[in-house]
């Protein structure tokens, strides 16, 4: 009796394990999405579910790592467990993986062909695309109308323009420039940006020659007015800005203290967090007194891409995700509820908030200069633009040594 | 039954295996990469056995050079030609009945071997380069004189100049006779003062050529203490300041004080705390607190002032610790010699000189033993607050191996200087603890 009923619990565990297994088998496939973007946390969650609603067999798993994600991708890559899907940064991350042959050729699918052909450069390496461009932003000056409107100012579009709003400002007790210098990255952004728009056209030779070994960063342009900017910049920010980081900043551009902020468009949520009722508008930081240099520093920000070392049936799936992002029904979630400007072509960005309608304008019109630094080897950009910013406003570099050191991190990141 | 002598060993041997094994595998091994590594040209991201292959270099240098047809078949099995017949394609995964599966550790080393032996490999031997470069080629890690400019070329013209800069900082840099004469018949001396000043008949052109010399030459050289000087001023000051600070918290709270648990604990306290959340505190105290107590606004974004405000938070988020061992020591004092020399006669000052400071010697070993080796590694309380800026004068030489490998891909650079380090680290504690082991006294 007693090994009857043994037997019977054997006979049942055996069944329910052969069950288990084959359940297994016809398991949906689950993918992983590595993102570095956490101000679009929620809202991807959000996105992944309503895909997961049109593909059932399909489930992504989110893992966001916001701060030194290039580190931790790298790592992973090490260690062979590279996620599926990749949130990667335009240009220079993009080339370092795709050249490390991390990445899989997208050049045929039919989703590529859907986003504007200008936004392809940026995953564009030696001759294919790697990923697919997710969203243009720029770095301009994000200004306050309402204040603006106050002093009766308008928009600068020339740079003595740009001089007459900063005293103008500067008289009625407003900083014009919410900025900040503790932290690097802003004015790494900030010298390039200058550096781009004063050398216009002739910014892609240049980076031609640089990574021939050949050039070096005064070679386009005028170096005296380059710093001069960073002069300028420094002396219509707030004297404190020293100690300043990011939070700091938008606080003190969205409680209405400066007028005017330089920063990228990401900027703009925070502060209208803040801030709801703040009226905001974008425009290029004009470097000079001609109308037609002034352009937007706008580019690709974030791509997605897929791990070329994932198994065949993920790959399979991973595309139907990229396939899926072109559908209206994604771009609706990306333009409302990430506020990214999508690339795809002919995508709906009525509803977005006015700074985001400038730039689309500027998009439009052709009225941009490409993302340099993106262009700029990882150490140069890194350590020699963003240090090298930070030390000539704190004063400990004058402008030939952090040109000179500029020169000689790109010269040594060339020989590997 | 005495068991004999080797028998003995042989047991003692096998009780220790797994503890040795353990060690080996996560310590002795880990260690001796890691100076391996150093040799190399790592560089952490290309992968260890490539995707993709050009056609070409696939057919020249790699099939033609190998002898085993063997081995050229095999490699043909897992690298397939693409579609468009420029590349092969690693097949990392393998079809089989029942599915695919990713290739094997084994497949993978037998494909790397192979590929080695045609000198194709993901990281290269490049013998002693990283450790010339670091000393060498390196501008931010060793310490070095550099010219500071004094004169910035879009600033208005100085009217006055005192005599001794004038002399020193920019006559003495001129060679140039015809420059020479400019600056000397631009800036004349004043009877009566001890300054030169500037003659007020000048056109544009002049005062330009005046500008962009006054640039050029007016420069003083300064010394930077680059990430090596950094760290070593960090240790001294952070060695010194916190073993001070909790010797003294100690003598203090080991007297009969009434409220004395309770400041212990007040004490430690900053030890306990996670140290994101003492950034965060003292960001906040620098930013808002202190510009009202000492009226200088900036701290930590000051290059002057952000390597003494980290000092600060270090000692005050160490000492609590160091207090802790210190207190233990004293306690181990026993009273009875205390005693003996209150009989004796012996003030305060003479117990402490000549009864508490002897017999306290091991905590002092263990304290600068601990305080050194922790500065020299210091990492989190500075990525926390300052990452190593304003620039790089806040970089300890942990963040800038950080940098080196996670920034700007120089794997096996970085793995180069945290050898330095730990050979560094390995000297300065081992001479201090040979000369703080010779003054402990035995009761």
């Amino acid at each position: 009796m007693k090994s009857k009923i043994v037997k019977f619990l054997f006979m049942v565990l055996i069944i329910g394990l052969i069950g288990s297994a084959v359940m297994a088998a016809g398991e949906p496939v689950k993918l992983n999405l590595f993102f570095y973007k956490q101000e679009i946390s929620a809202q991807l969650k959000e996105m992944v579910a309503t895909f997961n609603k049109a593909n059932p067999n399909i489930t992504i798993d989110l893992e966001m790592v916001p701060n030194d994600s290039a580190a931790v991708l790298r790592s992973r890559m090490a260690s062979n467990q590279a996620p599926d899907i990749i949130q990667l940064q335009s240009y220079a991350m993009v080339f370092e993986f795709a050249g490390a042959g991390w990445l899989l050729d997208l050049s045929k699918e039919p989703v590529l062909g859907k986003v504007a052909p200008a936004t392809k450069n940026a995953v564009t390496y030696k001759g294919k695309a790697y990923a697919l461009p997710m969203d243009v932003a720029g770095i301009g000056i994000i200004y306050n109308k309402d204040i603006f409107k106050k002093y009766g100012l308008k928009p600068p579009t020339t740079f003595k323009e740009l001089t007459a709003v900063c005293a103008a400002l500067k008289k009625n007790n407003v900083t014009p420039f919410a900025s900040m210098f503790k932290v690097n990255w802003s004015l790494g952004h900030f010298l390039s940006m200058v550096h781009t728009t004063l050398a216009g056209p002739k910014v892609m030779p240049w980076i031609e020659s640089m990574n021939s070994g050949k050039g070096s960063f005064a070679d386009p342009i005028n170096t005296k007015e380059v710093f001069r900017m960073l002069d300028f910049y420094k002396a219509n920010s707030d004297p404190k800005a020293a100690e300043f980081d990011w939070n700091e900043q938008q606080a003190s551009f969205a409680k209405g203290e400066a007028a005017m902020m330089v920063q990228g468009l990401w900027s703009y949520g925070a502060a209208i967090g803040t801030n709801p009722k703040l009226h905001c508008g974008f425009i290029p930081f004009p470097c000079t007194n001609d109308t037609k240099d002034t352009k937007l520093f706008a580019d690709v920000d974030s791509t997605f891409a897929l791990s070329a070392s994932s198994s065949p049936e993920k790959i399979k799936a991973s595309k139907t995700f990229l396939e899926w992002l072109a559908t209206p029904e994604a771009i609706k979630i990306w333009v409302e509820k990430c506020k990214l400007v999508p690339t795809f072509k002919g995508a709906n960005v009525k509803t977005m908030d006015a700074p985001f309608q400038d730039l689309v304008s500027y998009l439009n019109s052709g009225k941009t200069n490409p993302w340099a630094f993106s262009m700029y080897p990882v150490a140069a950009f890194e350590d020699a633009t963003k240090n090298g910013a930070q030390e000539y406003v704190f004063g400990t570099k004058n402008a030939e040594q952090v040109i000179q050191y500029f020169d000689e991190t790109w010269k040594k990141s060339l020989k590997k | 039954m005495v068991s004999p002598k080797r028998n003995k060993i042989f047991y003692f041997i096998l009780f220790m295996l797994p503890a040795l094994i353990l060690y080996g595998m996560f310590f002795i091994i880990p260690f001796f990469q890691g100076i391996r590594y150093s040799f190399t040209d790592w560089n952490g991201v290309v992968p260890e056995i490539p995707f993709n292959i050009d056609k070409t270099d696939f057919d020249n240098q790699i099939i033609k050079k190998l002898d085993n047809p063997k081995e050229q078949v095999y490699l043909k099995k897992y690298y397939r030609l693409s579609d468009a017949a420029e590349t092969y394609n690693l097949t990392n995964w393998v079809q089989e009945k029942g599915g695919s599966r990713q290739l094997s550790a084994a497949e993978r080393s037998k494909i790397k071997r192979i590929l080695g032996s045609v000198g194709i490999a993901s990281i290269k031997f490049i013998g002693m380069k990283n450790y010339q470069q670091m000393f060498q080629n390196d501008q931010r890690f060793v310490p070095r004189l550099e010219k500071r400019y004094l004169f910035n070329e879009f600033a208005d013209l100085p009217q006055t100049i005192m005599a001794g800069d004038f002399h020193k900082n920019i006559v003495n840099h001129i060679r140039n006779s015809k420059d020479k004469s400019l600056i000397l018949t631009a800036y004349q001396k004043q009877a009566g003062t001890s300054s030169f000043h500037l003659t007020p008949k000048m056109n544009e052109a002049q005062s330009e050529k005046l500008k962009t010399l006054l640039s050029q030459y007016w420069y003083t050289t300064i010394f930077i203490p680059g990430v090596i000087g950094f760290t070593l001023f960090f240790t001294l000051f952070n060695v010194i300041f916190s073993n001070l600070l909790a010797l003294f918290l100690a003598l203090v709270l080991d007297t009969q004080m009434k409220t004395k648990n309770i400041l212990r604990s007040i004490f430690f306290f900053p030890n306990v705390l996670s140290l994101i959340i003492v950034a965060f505190i003292w960001s906040f105290v620098f930013r808002l607190v202190m510009p009202l107590i000492t009226g200088i606004t900036v701290w930590l974004g000051s290059p002057e002032l952000a390597p003494y405000a980290l000092l600060m938070v270090t000692v005050w988020q160490g000492c609590g610790w160091l207090m802790i061992i210190y207190l233990a020591g004293l306690q181990t004092i026993p009273t009875d010699i205390v005693e003996g020399s209150q009989i004796d006669g012996a003030n305060w000052w003479q117990r402490l000189r000549h009864i508490t400071m002897p017999l306290l010697i091991p905590s002092f070993t263990i304290c600068t033993f601990f305080s050194l080796s922790n500065s020299l590694k210091t990492f989190d309380v500075i990525m926390a607050l300052t990452q190593g800026g304003p620039g790089y004068v806040t970089t300890p030489i942990v963040l800038d191996i950080y940098y080196n490998a996670f920034r700007d891909n120089q794997f096996g650079y970085a793995t180069a200087k945290a050898v330095f380090l730990c050979m560094v680290i390995m000297v300065v504690t081992g001479i201090q603890l040979y000369f703080m082991k010779k003054r402990e006294v035995e009761l």
